[in-house]
């Protein structure tokens, strides 16, 4: 299956996808017994592919990559990382992961060089390889000269651009994102995103939850939706369109429909408001 | 002012949860019914002491001696407690970084900070005070003073007014303080506990020394000049002259003392209260954000090196694509790098070495860790001794004959397994080292999703702690070999013994602490404090002492004695330490699968 995508809107890659590199079945966490974050989903990303994980808040996007990383034990289901299924060894698993979290709590009280060179211990990165990802990763997202500073230091972004580093520091399989864009500056997104294109590009996957329909739109190529803890919908963004019937929707207007709870009504007043809002700002 | 008593609603609100309180479950609402009960034996035991006190002392100068005594008392403690509570609540409360930007002047927001430390510690002294009222106006009254509903409110109204000058006066202390530490660096507010927790410790031992001069320790000298008239009194209010205008309010020789009193308590008071505001303006953003000026300082808060800095690019940079192996590096590239400045500090290590360097770097580097580990283990002996030799006449000889029966005694006993479980419940006794998992925090999850065998973390974390708690046991067995005596062979295999047991001691508390985690602090100080898992990983960490001592002392009891007696406590100890490390492993384990 051939499909086009763009990266930041300028230019077109071909992806042709290959073999699954995360396979997701029939995944079932619930809270407390009573409260089901995620109901019997099933996923497959390919390898050389950005997948994009979409859905509301509170659909079950987090709980379900807290447990494709090995942080949640499912109620049932399986996960695999290149085979490698989570629950069986999940030491293996985790060799081929590189997650990065929504919120960059890092070891505040190492330095960057130390927290880096800490993962890259871990995960058994040579020296020269070491010295290479780490001066390219610094160098990209303009943390060299912090590199040597506590990380209390560091601002939000810094921590995150930083977490992005030690993620790729041992080139993973799988790159496990959760709401990336968060605290990036404009320079670092965009070069976050060719980052990204360039791992799939070298046969590795990324699995990148969020939000931010935009940004799905133009980097994935591929989607999936969940609400309530339920896949509604997967695809290439022209498949979703096809299933819904609508040949020109945009993704906004895809999910909206998809994870439509009979609160057009809401949206539509909300949408009418920020019209209004804008009219009346361009007045003055 | 109207904006000032908002404040001060919006303050007491949220310090004291009102509307959480409003909120919560019937039964939770009035369980605080239930925390007079629980206090209710300690404040009937100072209303009998009190009440015997006058009853005794009818009819002298002594009753309005206690009364002096309870004044100050009431004005020290509010001194000493509320400094910590001040700095807490005026710069370290999350409330700040909310209220800062809004256009409040900085007096408005010191003074409905200052209402809240006021309250809180009027209730504190007043509830202690209370049963010495209570006793004073049924038994205490002397001849000629007003009695009845109007000395009950005056009593009232004096212990209200009478923590506000202690209060400013630390106030001014904080104000001035802070103003030279900028609480906006990271680190701060652990230093400034660490700071706080040694001068406590130091005024404690400053206090105990004062007291041990009076009257150069003869209790005889002492009860002269406690009988003597007007002995105590004179002491106190010239120490606390607040204290006499207090007395002289509530029982005075004649109405125009009353009067003078309460002019003087009140008025002093009211200075000190428009000084702490005007302090405040000059000195409370300056000192809260870290500047010279707290104008400037808000447009340059941003953390150096920000985002967007300019950074120095080598000359040839590796492509990008080098570091998701999209592409392979250029030997121009390469060269580049090896200039790199950080290259030094790029060092392979094993993972097991790595986990370890994490645990050790992390845990020196957090003051607020350092401090609750440290302080216990080697500030409260050196204080100990300190105040053994350095107290007048009595204490010093009760000591040395202390240590004289005690060395007859030790070459009579087991010396080594003794030494070994003291050793051990003293390094057990360790807070901070028995929940090394929840002292990651929030950070934890890093941990969680490396590829790290549990065990290879675990022990990581035990390691520190037997490394730190290595230093307490030597450090207390050389102050016991200088006061005991005894070849050092002893102390030698004591202190081994005794790592053995604080090695199964961590585990245990560690175990306790993976299954039991407090992650959500957002100060180091709070990992042991107000956590359930926390007080029962301080009680895991002494159940292997326990467990053998009553071993120890049961095979004693028994008659076992030489080889028999030996072999079987250190087989014990293998045993236990082979258990706790078991049960710390299946902990760490279970932790790993079930994350944060």
């Amino acid at each position: 299956m051939l499909q086009s995508q763009s990266i930041s809107g300028k230019e077109s890659v071909f992806v042709n996808p290959g073999p699954a590199l995360l396979e997701v079945e029939n995944l079932t966490k619930s809270y407390d017994g009573r409260t089901l974050a995620v109901d019997h989903l099933t996923l497959r990303v390919p390898s050389g592919q950005i997948y994009g994980f979409l859905g509301p808040n509170g659909a079950g996007k987090t709980t379900t990559i807290k447990a494709i990383v090995g942080l949640l034990r499912p109620d049932s289901g399986t996960v695999r990382i290149a085979g490698v299924d989570v629950l069986q060894d999940v030491l293996q698993a985790k060799r081929l992961i590189g997650y990065i979290p929504d919120t960059p709590m890092v070891y505040d009280r190492l330095t960057g060089m130390e927290y880096l060179n800490f993962i890259a211990d871990v995960f058994g990165v040579p020296q020269r390889e070491r010295e290479e990802r780490l001066a390219v990763g610094l160098s990209t997202f303009q943390l060299e000269e912090v590199a040597t500073k506590l990380i209390s230091t560091y601002s939000h972004g810094m921590k995150h651009k930083l977490l992005i580093v030690a993620a790729l520091v041992h080139q993973p399989r799988m790159l496990i994102l959760d709401e990336p864009m968060g605290g990036l500056d404009p320079r670092a997104w965009f070069r976050f995103k060719q980052l990204l294109r360039q791992h799939c590009d070298a046969g590795h996957a990324v699995f990148l939850s969020t939000h931010v329909l935009d940004i799905a739109e133009r980097l994935c190529d591929r989607l999936a939706i969940i609400n309530k803890g339920r896949l509604v919908a997967e695809g290439t963004l022209d498949e979703l369109r096809s299933s819904q019937h609508e040949k020109s929707s945009t993704l906004e207007q895809l999910f909206l429909q998809l994870t439509d709870e009979g609160d057009q009504e809401w949206e539509q007043n909300q949408a009418e408001t920020a019209t209004a809002s804008v009219s009346h700002l361009d007045k003055h | 002012m109207a904006m000032f008593w908002r404040l001060a609603r919006l303050q007491f609100n949220v310090t004291w949860g009102l509307s959480a309180w409003k909120q919560s479950r019937r039964l939770a609402r009035y369980s605080l019914l239930f925390l007079p009960l629980a206090f209710a034996p300690l404040l009937g035991g100072i209303f009998a002491g009190a009440t015997w006190f006058f009853k005794m002392t009818a009819g002298t100068t002594l009753q309005s001696a206690l009364l002096a005594l309870l004044f100050a008392s009431v004005q020290l403690m509010a001194l000493i407690l509320s400094l910590p509570e001040i700095i807490s609540v005026f710069y370290l409360n999350d409330d700040v970084n909310i209220l800062l930007p809004l256009p409040i002047p900085p007096w408005q927001l010191v003074a409905s900070k200052f209402m809240i430390v006021w309250a809180s510690e009027w209730l504190i002294g007043f509830a202690l005070a209370l049963p010495v009222m209570v006793a004073w106006l049924v038994y205490g009254p002397i001849a000629g003073v007003a009695q009845g509903i109007i000395q009950a409110l005056v009593l009232l109204l004096v212990t209200l007014i009478l923590p506000i000058l202690p209060l400013a006066v630390g106030s001014a202390l904080a104000l001035g303080f802070m103003r030279v530490i900028s609480p906006s660096r990271g680190r701060f507010k652990e230093y400034l506990q660490v700071a706080g927790g040694v001068m406590g410790l130091f005024v404690g031992l400053g206090i105990n020394l004062a007291t041990q001069q009076v009257a150069h320790g003869d209790p005889q000298l002492l009860i002269q000049q406690l009988t003597a008239p007007g002995g105590v009194t004179h002491l106190l209010t010239r120490l606390f002259p607040p204290a006499q205008w207090a007395v002289w309010t509530v029982a005075p020789v004649h109405q125009n003392q009353a009067l003078w009193g309460a002019l003087l308590l009140l008025g002093v008071s009211a200075i000190a209260v428009v000084l702490v505001g005007l302090l405040a303006q000059r000195w409370y953003l300056t000192g809260l954000l870290g500047e010279k000026s707290g104008r400037q300082a808000f447009s340059r808060r941003s953390v150096a090196g920000g985002d967007t800095a300019a950074t120095t690019t080598p000359a040839s940079r590796p492509s990008a694509s080098a570091v998701t192996g999209a592409s392979e590096i250029s030997p121009g590239e390469r060269e580049a790098v090896r200039r790199l400045p950080w290259r030094s500090q790029v060092r392979v290590c094993p993972p097991w070495q790595a986990l370890f360097l994490k645990e050790w770097r992390m845990f020196w580097r957090t003051p607020g860790f350092v401090a609750q580990a440290l302080l216990t283990s080697f500030a409260v002996p050196a204080a100990f001794v300190a105040i053994s030799f350095a107290s007048a006449g009595k204490g010093t000889n009760q000591l040395r004959a202390l240590l004289e029966q005690g060395r007859a005694l030790a070459i009579q006993l087991p010396l080594v397994p003794l030494l070994a479980a003291a050793l051990g419940l003293i390094t057990s006794f360790n807070p901070m080292l028995g929940v090394g998992f929840s002292r990651e925090g929030r950070q934890a999850w890093n941990g969680l999703v490396l590829p790290v065998p549990p065990w290879q973390a675990a022990l990581a974390k035990v390691g520190l702690a037997s490394i730190v708690s290595l230093a307490t046991i030597v450090l207390y067995a050389s102050v016991i070999h200088l006061l005991l005596g005894q070849p050092l062979f002893i102390y030698g295999w004591a202190v081994l013994w005794a790592l053995a047991i604080g090695i199964a001691g961590y585990s245990v508390a560690l175990a306790v602490d993976y299954s039991m985690p407090k992650l959500d602090w957002k100060n180091p100080m709070e990992v042991a404090q107000n956590s359930l898992g926390g007080l029962l990983a301080s009680l895991g960490a002494l159940l292997p002492t326990v467990v053998l001592a009553m071993l120890g002392i049961f095979l004693w009891i028994r008659g076992g004695r030489g080889p028999l007696f030996y072999g079987t406590l250190l087989a014990a100890t293998l045993v236990i330490d082979a258990l706790a490390g078991w049960i710390l492993v299946r902990a760490a384990a279970r932790r790993a699968q079930i994350g944060v």
